[in-house]
């Protein structure tokens, strides 16, 4: 029923590495134009507000640039771009005649305070942005070669400077969807009618956060949810249970990051040999996504079949020497597949020498900040191999390498990366969703993310606006 | 180059000394030649696509490993078909042989393994040249044959011929960069081809070369913008111009034939204004009775009121349903064609002197139809879009005999989504607007084949 991944040529791989279409009710009825109306419901295990991929903030924000469906870098609020000198300079032109949805113009002086209130919280590429007219002009002493792709990244969605509404920062974007009220873990946006990109089809969604998964599968059983989250372990356990489970091409690698500097290297390189990729997938993953060395998925790059995915424990246990490695704590940015996938890492590591102990995770994330070793999972985002080991590497805190569009340049840099071992990549992991039969023209983003703003809801048939 | 060696070899053959005279060896030769290029060259041809990244590859081993002797292996993990893999290997062992590599048994300390990899956008050979403990890699991207297509075909056959598309390339640069948001009609003029993009309308004439852009106008649509938007183009009543309409829009472009034979292009101009009447849906001869039928457009909600205004045709001062699609068509009885209405509910409905009745068997229709009158069969056909896969949608031909849609041709796979279909202006053909990827469209003809 679903078009998932039955790759049999080129085309479709191509289109459907790039995007997943939903047509719910394809096999029983036509393509129909969309229909206006109707509220969408979904429910979320996080908080919809949390960067970096929580599901409300591109609903109401955008950014300067965005990647679509085919991974390519298209414009979003701005329309054109250049760089200079090396790439070390770069303008982007604003969209004339955009208001923020407090109706206050979108300006290049506004993007600026937007994009420097981001750079508080996230390590920024350039050293300086100004406005200059209705552009915005980014300055670096390093060549920024793939800021465009960069900014469409959630880091950098552009707001209006915050407002406090009662205890709640007021969310004010450009995005077809605006903020109505946020109380008791339900988040409740409506549509942007005046939106720059078109006004969405349905008015209005609610996100009720903080719902366990299998009461979001319940809901959506019952008809009390349209959308809920599939966690990559579960997606055969949902299909199970005959849910409409849509799933992405792999967008988010699974990583062992080793945050223990004083770790020698070759203890490192041991550590990376002891990890038993395969079994996390068969196990804990239910063979979903695809086991990889490489910073990049096979689909992206072409080549991580060079980056060995095999256990060797003897020669994990042979370079670890006579050293005694000190006893190491795992943290885990995750909870569920993500704590068994850790507590299985910590045997593997066992097994060649090393003594690992799991800590739990905590609220505020203080234990991810001090534990040596963290499993976490960070998304794909940009279209080409290099913007998308660009944005990695920036999510790891690394300064973006100048990397060329040509893949043995990218592989060179990928491959000096991760002979730091400072980085363990594990496996790329595909982002699943429940539907239900009323959504029309779902599709994923090249995040992973449903595109909701080009969603209609069938049995809306509303006549007049 | 091989026509040439095997001259050679063949010059040293005993029986050359038969030859009495030298013009009957140069006239043998000449013909010798002729039938080996003929013999070779569908082999030539076959081999052709993978030489240029063999060569590519084997000239960084080259480089990496110098003259010697090495091992080759040769991994597939690409889509290219297990039969050209022994042709890759050939073609890369020829072109080590010529850079000074030798191509040896597992005696050697030397390994180059060559993987035929991919990935979304493009394939990628990667070769590992591995001497002792150290290896090297080398990589060359090859480009994508482009795809095949076949469109199925029983009973009448609906035939497409693509007119115009976004990655056709002008003066190097191709339209998709251009293009100001969805591509919403298309209209060929003798002048040129006229496209209707949300926010622009673009003249592209036909060059040796390809399309080339020949004028383009902002059309400074109405705010916000629409995500399913939908706009007309019309011939304009002289034949020389075109009437675009858009939510809100409405222009008149006016083309001025060259004053002089020395001019290659005539000019021409555009005006535009604000606008909300109703659109002219429907303008022709059906059954030997003029129709002009206009509708009102919500402009918010991208579809028609139900609101028409009609001269001579039934349901005058009677309003429809609200719907996406309407045309009109000549009746079993009556002197006046009735109207097939495609409501927003997905209800087909046909609007006759008798009243309206609904059309069954139209479930597999999407919210697009064009009427054509072709002759065939019963004489009129209604080419209907639909979703055949999720993410492919085609086009089917059907009649009407009774109150029932009888399909009368096979799907059409249109390789992309039908964001806009209207008959041309003879009523011979449709034309669809096709969206392939995001950025990417397509405009084709699509015509019907008699049995």
């Amino acid at each position: 029923m679903f078009p998932c991944f039955a790759l049999n040529s080129l085309r479709t791989r191509r289109i459907l590495v790039a995007c997943v279409l939903v047509t719910m009710t394809a096999a029983v009825e036509a393509r129909t134009r969309p229909h206006y109306g109707g509220t969408l419901r979904i429910e979320v295990e996080g908080d919809p507000l949390q960067k970096p991929d929580g599901i409300a903030l591109r609903l109401m924000l955008d950014g300067l640039t965005r990647v679509d469906t085919e991974g390519a870098v298209r414009p979003s609020l701005a329309i054109r771009w250049a760089s200079e000198d090396n790439d070390h300079r770069w303008q982007f032109w604003l969209r004339p005649g955009v208001s923020f949805q407090s109706s206050r113009p979108l300006n290049a002086l506004a993007v600026v305070t937007s994009l420097q209130e981001s750079c508080r919280t996230t390590a920024c590429p350039w050293s300086g942005v100004r406005a200059l007219g209705q552009s915005v002009v980014f300055l670096s002493d390093n060549p920024m070669p793939n800021l465009p792709a960069l900014l469409s990244q959630e880091e950098f969605l552009i707001q209006q400077k915050a407002e406090f509404e009662g205890r709640s920062p007021l969310v004010i974007g450009t995005g077809p969807f605006r903020l109505k009220e946020s109380n008791n873990n339900i988040l409740r946006l409506e549509a942007n009618d005046d939106c720059w990109n078109g006004r969405p089809f349905v008015d209005a969604i609610e996100i009720d956060a903080h719902r366990p998964t299998h009461e979001q599968w319940m809901d959506i059983s019952l008809g009390k949810a349209d959308i809920g989250e599939v966690r990559p372990s579960d997606i055969r356990q949902g299909r199970q249970q005959r849910l409409n489970i849509v799933v992405s091409p792999e967008v988010t690698l699974l990583a062992l990051e080793v945050q223990n500097a004083d770790l020698a290297p070759q203890l490192r390189a041991s550590l990376a040999l002891a990890v038993d990729r395969a079994a996390l997938y068969r196990v804990i993953f239910q063979k979903q996504g695809e086991v990889t060395a490489s910073m990049l998925p096979a689909s992206l790059s072409g080549y991580s079949f060079l980056f060995s995915t095999e256990r060797d424990v003897s020669r994990a246990q042979a370079l670890r020497g006579g050293l005694t490695p000190p006893s190491l704590t795992l943290a885990v940015d995750g909870t569920g597949a993500m704590q068994l996938a850790a507590e299985r890492l910590a045997l593997n590591l066992h097994d060649a020498g090393f003594t690992v102990r799991v800590i739990a995770p905590a609220v505020n994330g203080g234990s991810l900040l001090h534990a040596d070793l963290v499993l976490r999972t960070l998304p794909l985002t940009g279209g080409s191999p290099a913007e998308a080991l660009d944005g990695l590497l920036h999510r790891m805190g690394m300064n973006a390498p100048v990397i060329s569009s040509d893949p043995a340049a990218t592989y060179k840099v990928e491959y000096d990366f991760l002979d730091r071992h400072a980085v363990i990549p594990l496996l790329y992991l595909p982002r699943a969703w429940a539907v239900s039969g009323r959504l029309r023209d779902l599709y994923l983003t090249a995040e992973g993310l449903p595109d909701l703003a080009n969603v209609s809801l069938s049995g809306n048939s509303e006549a007049s606006p | 180059m091989a026509c040439y060696d095997m001259l050679r070899a063949y010059a040293k053959a005993k029986f050359m000394m038969k030859l009495k005279t030298k013009s009957d060896r140069l006239l043998l030769y000449w013909r010798l030649c002729l039938v080996l290029t003929l013999l070779a060259s569908p082999l030539t041809h076959a081999a052709s696509p993978w030489e240029q990244p063999a060569a590519q590859l084997t000239s960084q081993v080259a480089e990496i490993l110098g003259s010697g002797q090495a091992q080759l292996v040769v991994n597939n993990r690409s889509t290219i078909g297990a039969q050209e893999i022994p042709v890759i290997r050939r073609l890369l062992e020829q072109s080590l042989r010529a850079r000074g590599v030798i191509i040896s048994g597992t005696e050697s300390a030397n390994l180059i393994r060559v993987t035929l990899s991919e990935n979304v956008r493009e394939r990628l050979w990667v070769a590992e040249v591995i001497e002792g403990t150290q290896t090297q890699v080398a990589m060359v991207h090859v480009d994508r044959e482009a795809p095949s297509g076949a469109a199925a075909e029983a009973g009448m056959v609906l035939q497409k011929k693509r007119v115009w598309s976004s990655t056709d390339v002008v003066d190097s640069t191709a339209i998709s960069n251009q293009l100001n948001g969805p591509l919403l009609a298309a209209l060929e003029t003798h002048a040129g081809l006229v496209l209707l993009e949300q926010e622009a309308i673009v003249v592209l004439t036909r060059t040796p070369a390809g399309w080339h852009e020949e004028k383009q106008w902002n059309l400074d649509a109405r705010r916000p913008l629409s995500r399913d938007p939908r706009g007309l183009l019309r011939s304009s009543s002289d034949g020389n111009g075109f009437v675009a309409i858009t939510p809100g829009r409405k222009c008149d472009g006016s083309y001025a034939p060259p004053s002089n034979v020395s001019m290659p292009l005539g000019e021409w101009s555009v005006r535009c204004r604000d606008s909300d009447d109703p659109w002219p849906i429907e303008t022709g001869p059906i059954a030997t009775v003029a129709v002009e039928l206009h509708a009102f457009y919500n402009a918010s909600r991208d579809f028609f009121t139900g609101v028409i205004t009609p001269n001579s045709i039934p349901g005058q001062g009677v309003d429809l349903m609200p719907f996406f699609t309407i045309a009109a068509f000549p009746q079993l009885s009556g002197d006046h064609p009735a109207l097939l209405v495609n409501g927003i509910d997905g209800k087909v409905q046909l609007m006759e002197e008798k009243g309206l009745r609904t059309i069954s068997g139209t479930r597999d229709w999407g919210s697009d139809f064009a009427v054509l009158h072709t002759g065939c069969g019963a004489g009129t056909q209604i080419i209907t879009s639909s979703s055949g896969e999720a993410e492919s949608d085609s086009l089917r031909a059907y009649e009407l005999p009774i109150q029932e849609a009888v399909a009368v041709s096979a799907p059409l796979a249109m390789g992309g989504t039908i964001t806009a279909m209207w008959t041309s202006p003879e009523y011979s053909s449709v034309l669809a607007v096709i969206r392939k990827t995001t950025n990417e469209y397509e405009v084709d003809r699509v015509s019907v084949l008699c049995p």
